[in-house]
């Protein structure tokens, strides 16, 4: 049964079976500090816009007593529950709630959240986890019609911008690369490989032109004379006459039939009979081939015993090692600037600048050139040493700072990663351009920073 | 002096086709010859001329052929690829492609030849040469003659008889065949004919079409394609019968207007299918009954007529092969092929003339080429009703 305890100040706490809850009724009335002196949240019936922000306000907490807390909804209007409630009650009578909220509870105390990820990814990763792991159940996708990829995770979409789909499933990929979960299958998508957005118009095209201005007509083959051609040439009125030897086409299979049909350019008089499939965007406007969408899997997430066992012990260092180190371009800029200016008393360091061409990056969509972008630097890596110092501007323009080399050895160090670098790009692509081109200069007093990077 | 006036006359034919530089449609209209298309556009890649677009017609291929066709088409190394799910016969897909040929000139190749490098620009400048040109032949040869006995007779008999006779007939102006595996066309003139009707033998039937409009046929000798030849006799027999049964279903029959004083009758077209005709119809049957006589009445004579003929046809094949060593620009190559010459008078006088003889018998008295399954039925089955 539940008890209500207080109801001033537009606040209003409820207790049953010893836990105390807060009611809140609109987003004014949250309040981080409120939260953390009880054991549950309920969420009164308000705007969905509103229970949206609020769960964003308690789920971006990094204190554990806060994002994970039992959050309950007065509201039964949801019942995808997208949003990701650990329940609902009328507030009346529902001890069912104060018993889910104990067990949630309890397993809070569980997890570990005082060694944590630095980065963002995983942060939102063991979140996540750790909110599967209290609430003892699965992430599974639910179909949302506003979502970049049509499907909607409840709690981890929380701790996101709105519309970082793919970011989601990316960071939920990460924990299956690292055997922190287990998946299965529901479904593939494909988005736009430069928003990522599938909001896609799918239509046929002109191979040639792609315009979209395409009429298909049947080709007619007479049996008696063994003319084609298409079927505006035999059309008469209503009849079909051949205009080889002027005979009226009376039975389909007995007189004549239609082998094809062919497609006509409207604009570019291009004709042909496989039309292209084009998906055009509708939020960016890119016309992009189907074969070029991004292909994503959407699953159902479960934790594997790793996953339970990172969720106790918390972050294992090891799992920080396999990211790759690199500086942002600024706190590059500011290293090397420090180095010029050092080399005005003595300097063995060397700057390391390669461009990757053009015509190798640009094809990619956005997701593509990060991607690409993330493995050329894991590559580079492994040829300089731990102190050297590595940054990237885009997809194509790569810096390295090597410390303590001559030029000679920063010579033979940029051929080999030239080298490298060409031969796997060149192996994925029939253009044997220069693909990869390396330049190097030692670092000396004149250099100006803003002109090497 | 008159070679060498040819010679002129063929340069300021080549500048004009150079400087118009109209594009040229090739045609490749058939049924399974996947396999050969990519060695075909590889073939055609080679040319000296090359402002064509490329057109294959698929008739209803039951193998990997629209794969093909469709990835090539892709790639660009086809300007169109047409399908036709449904078989229509040879015809109605060399039909589908005029319809969608855009070239001022049309060119018609089977799938399995090859070509000189200069072939598909020789075989357009006739058209240069004389406005009135309707079509023009080019010469095909035998690629596989070493393969077999039955290759190489089939390569001195094309030397003979497709080299050398298109060369002197289309001299005289009597000229009726354009090869169906390498021939050019005006298309104006093809679709005010009505394109190809059904075969077999359409490639004869199309050039007896467009002489009686009025145009004249030219054999091409330097435009020279290379094919494969039945490699066995089997295979031969099938081909001559349907080849031998059109000359009386086209030349005898759809066509015996030529040889009655009409309108628009005209001495070349007579002259050009009567000489077919006579050739290889009259004299063949004039050949059997001689033979009949010379068994019956002459019987004792026969050790002196057998070797005498032997030695008298043997002297002509020699004859003529030096005759061919004269034209040919393959000379070196075609050396290899005189050593059979002895056998050719066993091969056309017996081989030929018997394969030809049933072939006139079975279309003269059965009408069989209709049931040829070189065509679907439906067609045949109308044209066989409309004596076409």
């Amino acid at each position: 049964m539940l008890q209500v305890l207080k109801h001033n100040q537009a606040k209003q706490y409820i207790e049953s079976q010893g836990l105390k809850f807060l009611v809140l009724s609109s987003v004014a009335e949250y309040e981080a500090a409120l939260l953390k002196e009880v054991d549950a949240v309920i969420l009164g019936d308000m705007e969905q816009r509103d229970t949206a922000q609020l769960l964003k306000e308690v789920r971006r907490s990094r204190d554990k007593q806060l994002y994970l807390k039992p959050i309950f909804s007065v509201m039964k209007n949801d019942p995808s529950n997208s949003e990701g409630f650990d329940g609902f009650t009328d507030l009346i009578s529902n001890k069912g709630i104060a018993e889910k909220a104990r067990k949630i509870l309890a397993k809070i105390d569980e997890v570990n959240s005082k060694v944590v990820p630095h980065d963002f990814e995983r942060q939102t990763l063991f979140k996540q986890m750790a909110f599967m792991y209290t609430r003892d159940q699965l992430l599974g996708p639910i179909t949302d019609r506003y979502s970049k990829i049509g499907y909607a995770f409840p709690f981890i979409e929380s701790l996101l911008t709105d519309g970082a789909s793919l970011t989601l499933i990316n960071i939920l990929k990460l924990g299956l690369d690292q055997g922190l979960m287990t998946t299965k299958l529901v479904d593939k998508i494909h988005t736009c490989n430069e928003c990522q957005g599938n909001y896609l118009n799918f239509r046929e095209v002109c191979p040639k032109c792609s315009s979209v201005d395409i009429v298909a007509k049947d080709l007619v083959h007479h049996f008696k004379c063994a003319h084609v051609d298409v079927i505006d040439k035999f059309q008469n009125g209503d009849e079909l006459t051949c205009p080889k030897c002027d005979s009226k086409l009376r039975h389909i299979g007995i007189d004549y039939d239609k082998p094809s049909t062919m497609y006509s350019c409207n604009d570019c008089h291009h004709q042909f009979q496989d039309s292209d499939m084009q998906a055009f965007c509708i939020d960016c406007g890119k016309e992009e081939d189907t074969a070029n969408l991004l292909e994503s899997e959407i699953n159902t997430y479960a934790l594997s015993e790793r996953g339970e066992h990172l969720v106790i012990n918390g972050w294992e260092n090891e799992q920080d090692n396999q990211h790759i180190e690199h500086l942002s371009l600024e706190l590059f800029r500011i290293m090397l600037g420090l180095e010029i200016q050092r080399s005005k008393a003595s300097s063995r360091s060397v700057f390391v600048k390669f461009d990757i061409h053009q015509s190798v990056v640009s094809p990619l969509g956005k997701e593509g050139r990060e991607q690409f972008q993330r493995e050329i630097l894991g590559i580079v890596k492994s040829y300089v040493a731990a102190t050297d110092l590595l940054s990237t501007k885009n997809a194509q323009e790569y810096f390295i700072l090597l410390n303590d080399n001559t030029l000679e050895e920063a010579q033979e160090k940029c051929q080999i990663i030239e080298h490298n670098l060409t031969k796997l790009i060149a192996d994925n692509l029939t253009t044997k351009e220069d693909l990869v081109l390396g330049s190097l200069q030692q670092v000396t007093s004149d250099l100006k920073v803003e002109h090497l990077t | 002096m008159k070679r060498k006036d040819r010679s002129d006359r063929w340069q300021v034919a080549r500048q004009k086709l150079y400087i118009e530089n109209p594009l040229i449609s090739i045609i490749i209209p058939g049924k399974n010859e996947g396999k050969h298309i990519f060695k075909l556009v590889k073939s055609l890649a080679e040319q000296t001329y090359q402002h064509f677009e490329l057109i294959v017609v698929d008739d209803g291929s039951d193998d990997q052929t629209p794969l093909i066709g469709k990835n090539l088409e892709k790639r660009g190394l086809i300007d169109m690829f047409i399908r036709n799910e449904i078989r229509g016969g040879k015809a109605s897909a060399a039909n589908t492609a005029l319809a969608f040929a855009k070239g001022k000139y049309i060119v018609h190749l089977d799938a399995d030849c090859s070509f000189d490098r200069d072939a598909i620009e020789n075989v357009v400048v006739p058209f240069y040469l004389d406005e009135k040109t309707g079509a023009v032949g080019g010469n095909v040869k035998v690629r596989n003659y070493g393969e077999s006995l039955c290759a190489r007779l089939q390569a001195i008999e094309y030397l003979k008889t497709v080299s050398v006779g298109r060369i002197i007939t289309s001299y005289l102006g009597i000229y009726k065949i354009v090869s169906g595996a390498f021939g050019a066309f005006k298309p104006d003139i093809l679709k005010a004919i009505g394109g190809w009707d059904i075969g077999p033998g359409l490639d004869g039937d199309i050039t007896v079409k467009i002489r009686k409009s009025g145009y004249k046929i030219h054999f091409e000798p330097t435009a020279v394609c290379l094919t494969n030849a039945p490699a066995k006799f089997k295979v031969l027999t099938k081909q001559r019968l349907r080849w031998d049964k059109s000359i009386i279903r086209f030349r005898v029959r759809k066509h015996r207007d030529v040889y009655f004083p009409h309108a628009n009758f005209k001495w070349l077209n007579f002259i050009a299918l009567f000489e077919n005709v006579f050739y290889n119809v009259v004299l063949d049957i004039t050949w059997i009954i001689y033979t009949i006589d010379v068994v019956l009445n002459y019987w004792s004579l026969m050790g002196f007529i057998i070797p005498m003929n032997f030695v008298l046809y043997i002297s002509v094949s020699y004859i003529q092969m030096l005759s061919v060593y004269l034209f040919s620009e393959r000379r070196k190559e075609e050396l290899k092929l005189w050593n059979v010459l002895p056998l050719m008078s066993i091969y056309t006088g017996l081989y030929l003339r018997t394969v030809r003889t049933v072939a006139y018998v079975k279309e003269f008295f059965f009408k069989q080429s209709y049931d040829d399954p070189w065509n679907p039925v439906k067609s045949s089955s109308k044209a066989k009703q409309y004596g076409l």
